[in-house]
């Protein structure tokens, strides 16, 4: 198999089993460097792009967790997820339908104050208006003890509305660092 | 206008078994890293993960793992590497999947990561999903994959190194 082929497979693996990409069809769109917010909001996405990708590296002042919310939407009947969790003990898996949060729960912290929670979110087909919108999210968090939180998740926006815009917000306290919007063309 | 990115800064196609795999001198100029390897080892052992040389207690990590018949997870705190791929598979037919997404490699804070590894073996192997730690703000310059005990990385394996 010729190298260049074998380079492009793994770069489509590293996106969570998105379409196959290769070198210049990644594209940041705009990077944030909050500071001591509880929510900041990417707006303004263009639709140009097949799919989005936000990575994240941000310190929570509290044990908390991350959530996700498209287009200031914040019903709680739009929003559902999935997730298969460890702990650093257990593994766990559970879920909520619509009707319980208004928005996608990703990452659960136990790492605060020094140590950050980091994360992959891939929204599929984000600007397809006429299918409800999926969202993987790959997190993590460790704070050199025994608890930490490694967790892959699922997510649905009950809307067939194009997503323009997308807030990440925590569930206490506020966070600090960096996050990162991309398109993938 | 959006700026394209994703790009590699360097691959190792190994010509001769090895028992570790060193990328020096990266540049601080992208925001994460991400380190694609894959290949086969010699005693199905797990991968380790170590920065700027850094041998002392620095690391930990907590995983997420199945087997194929169970899930589980476990925690490993003040460690030498962070280490993944439990489930990796010993010979040459097989080949390994592992994947470290470095998050803000160049800046301040400690370092975290993501790794994802998968092994497959026809009826055994496994998938794990680590996240990683290092204690140190220092910037990342330097990273090597090595194998614990007497294990190798066997030819013709490759490691890709990615600027994001």
């Amino acid at each position: 198999m010729p190298l260049l082929q074998t380079k492009a497979d793994a770069s489509a693996w590293g996106y969570g089993f998105l379409g196959a990409t290769a070198t210049g069809n990644f594209y940041q769109i705009q990077q944030l460097s909050p500071s001591a917010v509880s929510t900041v909001t990417f707006s303004s996405i263009p639709s140009t792009y097949k799919s989005l990708q936000v990575r994240f590296n941000l310190v929570t002042t509290s044990a908390t967790f991350g959530e996700l919310q498209f287009n200031s939407d914040t019903s709680t009947a739009n929003y559902a997820m999935h997730y298969l969790s460890g702990n650093g003990s257990a593994a766990s898996a559970g879920g909520t339908a619509s009707g319980t949060n208004g928005y996608i729960k990703m990452f659960q912290n136990a790492s605060v104050t020094t140590y950050p929670s980091v994360g992959i979110i891939d929204i599929i087909d984000y600007a397809n208006a006429s299918k409800n919108k999926t969202v993987k999210t790959l997190v993590g968090a460790n704070n050199n003890t025994a608890t930490g939180s490694i967790e892959i998740n699922s997510g649905v926006w009950l809307s067939t509305s194009a997503i323009t815009s997308l807030t990440f917000l925590v569930g206490a306290g506020t966070y600090t660092g960096t996050i990162t919007l991309y398109g993938v063309s | 206008m959006a700026t394209a990115t994703y790009t590699p800064i360097a691959t190792q196609t190994l010509g001769s078994v090895a028992a570790s795999i060193t990328f020096s001198s990266i540049p601080g100029t992208y925001t994460d890293l991400r380190l694609v390897l894959t290949g086969t080892t010699s005693l199905g052992d797990g991968i380790e993960i170590q920065f700027n040389g850094d041998t002392a207690t620095n690391y930990s990590f907590v995983s997420l793992s199945g087997n194929g018949t169970t899930a589980s997870s476990g925690n490993s705190s003040s460690q030498t590497s962070i280490r993944i791929n439990t489930q990796a598979i010993t010979g040459v037919t097989y080949a390994d999947f592992n994947a470290f997404d470095v998050f803000s490699y160049a800046g301040s804070t400690n370092k975290t990561l993501l790794a994802t590894a998968v092994s497959d073996q026809n009826g055994s192997g496994g998938l794990d999903l680590t996240v990683g730690l290092w204690r140190s703000t220092a910037a990342i310059t330097s990273i090597k994959l090595l194998m614990l005990s007497a294990s190798y990385f066997n030819t013709g394996t490759i490691a890709t190194l990615w600027g994001i």
